[in-house]
């Protein structure tokens, strides 16, 4: 079976170093490629008054994502921001292009579908998103595959016409649609 | 013959030259990489002080013994005092695997004679020395089963 995570449970998990076992920082916010791809996450300190901390961790030095922690080889793998290109799409939406949540989802021939409120997260080795969480306009919530995706500018996700009868409503039926594309991602 | 981290903690330790009691194992440290002890301290908190694998002769049996009560030292570096603090102890510690899922909490490690880590046991299950990846004050750290 093929494991998903929620964005927001990604939020607040520890950075655990494999080699020394210590929780060198925690997930804050996650961060996003102009294209949409994850690009990695912005830190907090551990503890109850953690303030933000300098350093980012970029999606290559993910080793793992699970529930109950995000892995890195050693406290090494922290890196300074050097204000990359990519931006944050926390709950307040972010700035710049790379915006993701709030963004609306429309089909090829423009039928919304709905909006972006949260990603999917693959477990397991290193960093994959998977597909989109998006709440529909009758309030329900249902799941987008990644690999479906035709384009996304950081207002609008355009996928194919035929996703419209293939809305995945929760997780599991997600999780059966992402792994044919599933070794294709673990590259 | 095997010897029991929960065992090993608490053991009397007796001084070879002087055949005198010089206190009882408080911590110990497990090397991740070749699962060997690396150092043991002799008491907990403040007094505790820190001896050196060379100079310790034999764990397996009723007490521990060592060469001498002046082989006994003072922490002298931050990994030494991160072991005096407690943060390098495996038993209760959670055991997360490098997939980051938690699989309980260390309930036992099991040592050769030697003190080269044979198998962690945790309350849900064991994993051999092999899988064991790093400890520190948060965790241990074994490898995922399908790596």
């Amino acid at each position: 079976m093929t494991a998903l995570l929620l964005g927001r449970d990604v939020i607040g998990l520890p950075v655990v170093t494999i080699d020394r076992g210590e929780d060198v920082a925690e997930v804050r916010e996650l961060v996003f490629e102009r294209d949409g791809a994850l690009a990695g996450f912005t830190l907090n300190k551990r503890g109850f008054l953690g303030g933000r901390m300098r350093e980012l961790l970029v999606a290559a030095n993910v080793a793992a994502v699970g529930p109950a922690a995000v892995m890195i080889d050693s406290d090494g793998c922290l890196a300074a921001d050097e204000g990359s290109t990519a931006s944050v799409g926390g709950s307040g939406g972010g700035s710049g292009d790379a915006r993701v949540f709030g963004d609306e989802v429309i089909t090829e021939s423009g039928s919304a579908l709905g909006t972006i409120t949260d990603v999917v997260v693959l477990c397991g080795g290193g960093l994959a998103l998977v597909g989109y969480q998006l709440a529909k306009a009758d309030k329900s919530t249902a799941f987008v595959p990644l690999p479906a995706q035709r384009s996304i500018s950081g207002s609008h996700l355009v996928v194919p016409d035929e996703l419209a009868t293939q809305l995945r409503h929760d997780l599991t039926g997600l999780g059966e649609g992402v792994a044919p594309y599933k070794d294709g991602l673990e590259t | 013959m095997t010897v029991n981290l929960s065992e090993l903690i608490g053991r009397k330790v007796v001084a070879v030259d002087t055949a005198e009691q010089i206190g009882a194992i408080g911590h110990v440290r497990v090397d991740p990489g070749t699962g060997r002890i690396t150092a043991m301290t002799v008491g907990k908190g403040r007094k505790a002080q820190v001896v050196s694998p060379d100079a310790v002769r034999a764990i397996a049996g009723d007490v521990v013994t060592v060469t001498s009560a002046a082989a006994l030292r003072e922490a002298d570096d931050d990994d030494e005092r991160a072991l005096v603090g407690g943060d390098r102890d495996l038993l209760r510690r959670r055991v997360l695997t490098t997939a980051g899922y938690e699989v309980g909490a260390v309930a036992d490690c099991e040592f050769d004679d030697d003190g080269v880590l044979q198998v962690v046991r945790t309350t849900e299950g064991e994993h051999l020395a092999a899988a064991f990846r790093g400890v520190g004050s948060y965790a241990v750290v074994v490898a995922a089963a399908d790596t």
